[in-house]
């Protein structure tokens, strides 16, 4: 679960060109990242190919933290 | 291009009856996910699940005239279901599968209907959080439910249909039956819901047909949910009035978006502004990637094709001379639909600059779907248009700047309205 962690959050700050050392666990990642859902949902596209999975647009409805966001990766690898 | 002639017919069932059976084998709807074709349904077989979908409604609820929602994303189950219940006179409800189930919920009580048609997920979201069993006391069709999954009560599997009870019929509707009860929360931000009827589905799709027509072989791209007005329209209605064919995409990711509209060769479809900016920044920051001459060149290539169609559009000449930009777009593409926000002119310029027009419209959910709607006589990118031949529109007490209340009356304009939710 960690290791998802990390490396979603390196995805995201690479992707989205933000500081990767002030993102955290708990930050609400439109926030953090000042995207939209669309960029959102990109980031999701990226996040299946590096896990080689495949997350349905809804399961991203309610997840607003990069923590739920690791979990839900996590729960399909 | 065909001529579309809607005056004939005094509910939607009836004409969506009489244009679904008139074109056999043609393919009626395509289903991707991702880059999977899921389906894929000529109008015969459109024909066929709907009436199907019709008698298993009446068998299930045991009437005809039923109240029933959709809470469904992007795909070929919401048209069928929509169709098969007007085909037994009843009266929609469509509720954006994107609320949470809480607000869901709401809706579903406040609506009062007696049916709902949804998706295996956004059921079980709902059943969570369902804590007064509203799910339990009306009759729910679920798509695409796992097989392990088993249904009692009154929720059915939609697959499963049951139509063996009596023969298909077509139940009418006059003109003044209202058709859908659409929610919005409007510019007050208190959800109502807004009764349209079949009268201002046709008049809207007739007059919208006459701007805009559509040929038998165009294919428009469903993208945004059908729930939404412009969707209803654009990429329900009028396409099968027609007899051109709906691609459904499941997901709404820009990474599937391109490759969609070029299997498909797309040459309709409609974006939210949102989109639609998302997408010119993405080919801006393409032709800003490009070698320094090739970008002089195209940019001088962008130049003399708006300089050329400023006038009006000139599709086979736009193509031809920005042919690679037009490639990414499947080579077809025509006309972009763009509405329920503010479309910025820079945005809409951009996009007919490149030889592809932005047909900008102005609308409320009380009146339809657009109110007033720019035409490419020529293209204005500033400017959401005329008002439509079925509509007037006024600016009431305007202030110095001509700046008011608008004020609107038409064939369009709702019957009326539900109370208000508390």
């Amino acid at each position: 679960m960690s290791d998802v962690l990390q490396k979603l959050m390196d995805l995201a700050s690479k992707k989205f060109n933000v500081e990767r050392s002030t993102l955290s666990a708990g930050d609400d990642f439109f926030e953090k990242l000042q995207i939209n859902s669309i960029q959102a949902l990109s980031l999701l596209t990226d996040l299946e190919r590096e896990f080689q999975i495949e997350i349905p647009d809804y399961e991203l409805q309610d997840v607003k933290t990069f923590q739920h966001l690791a979990e839900l990766i996590s729960n399909r690898i | 291009m065909t001529h579309l002639d809607l005056h004939r017919f005094s509910s939607l069932q009836e004409a969506l009856h009489t244009f679904i059976g008139m074109h056999g084998s043609s393919i009626a709807l395509i289903e991707a996910d991702r880059d999977r074709e899921k389906v894929r349904m000529d109008y015969v077989a459109l024909d066929e699940i709907t009436k199907k979908f019709s008698m298993n409604l009446v068998h299930r609820i045991g009437k005809n005239h039923a109240r029933m929602g959709i809470i469904m994303s992007n795909q070929s189950k919401w048209i069928t279901s929509a169709i098969g219940l007007f085909y037994t006179g009843g009266t929609l409800v469509p509720l954006d599968y994107k609320l949470t189930p809480e607000d869901q919920l709401k809706l579903i009580r406040h609506s009062q209907i007696e049916a709902l048609v949804t998706e295996f997920p956004f059921w079980k979201r709902m059943k969570t959080a369902d804590t007064d069993g509203i799910l339990e006391k009306i009759h729910v069709f679920v798509t695409e439910a796992p097989e392990k999954e088993s249904f009692s009560g009154k929720t059915y599997r939609w697959e499963s249909m049951d139509a063996s009870n009596g023969d298909f019929a077509l139940i009418p509707s006059t003109r003044e039956t209202v058709a859908c009860i659409v929610y919005s929360s409007g510019t007050g931000g208190t959800p109502k819901g807004c009764m349209l009827t079949h009268n201002n589905y046709l008049s809207q799709a007739q007059s919208l047909s006459e701007l805009y027509p559509i040929d038998q072989d165009d294919t428009y791209f469903s993208f945004i949910p059908t729930n939404h007005a412009i969707d209803f329209m654009c990429g329900f209605l009028l396409p099968l009035f027609f007899g051109s064919k709906i691609v459904h995409q499941r997901t709404l990711r820009p990474e599937f978006f391109a490759s969609t509209i070029q299997t498909y060769k797309i040459s309709h479809m409609a974006l939210v502004p949102m989109l639609l900016k998302t997408l010119e920044e993405k080919i801006r920051t393409k032709l800003k990637e490009l070698p320094p001459f090739k970008k002089f060149i195209t940019n001088a290539l962008i130049s003399i094709n708006a300089a050329v169609t400023r006038k009006k559009p000139w599709y086979g000449f736009s193509r031809t001379l920005l042919a690679p930009i037009h490639k990414t777009f499947g080579g077809h593409l025509r006309l972009i639909f763009a509405g329920g926000a503010f479309v910025e002119a820079s945005t809409a310029q951009f996009f007919y600059d490149l030889g592809l027009p932005v047909v900008i419209g102005y609308g409320l959910t009380e009146a339809g779907t657009v109110l007033t709607v720019n035409d490419l006589n020529p293209f204005r990118a500033n400017t959401v248009g005329k008002p439509l031949k079925i509509t007037q529109l006024k600016i009431n007490n305007p202030d110095n700047q001509g700046i008011g209340e608008v004020w609107v009356q038409g064939a369009t304009v709702m019957k009326a309205i539900s109370m208000p939710m508390s």
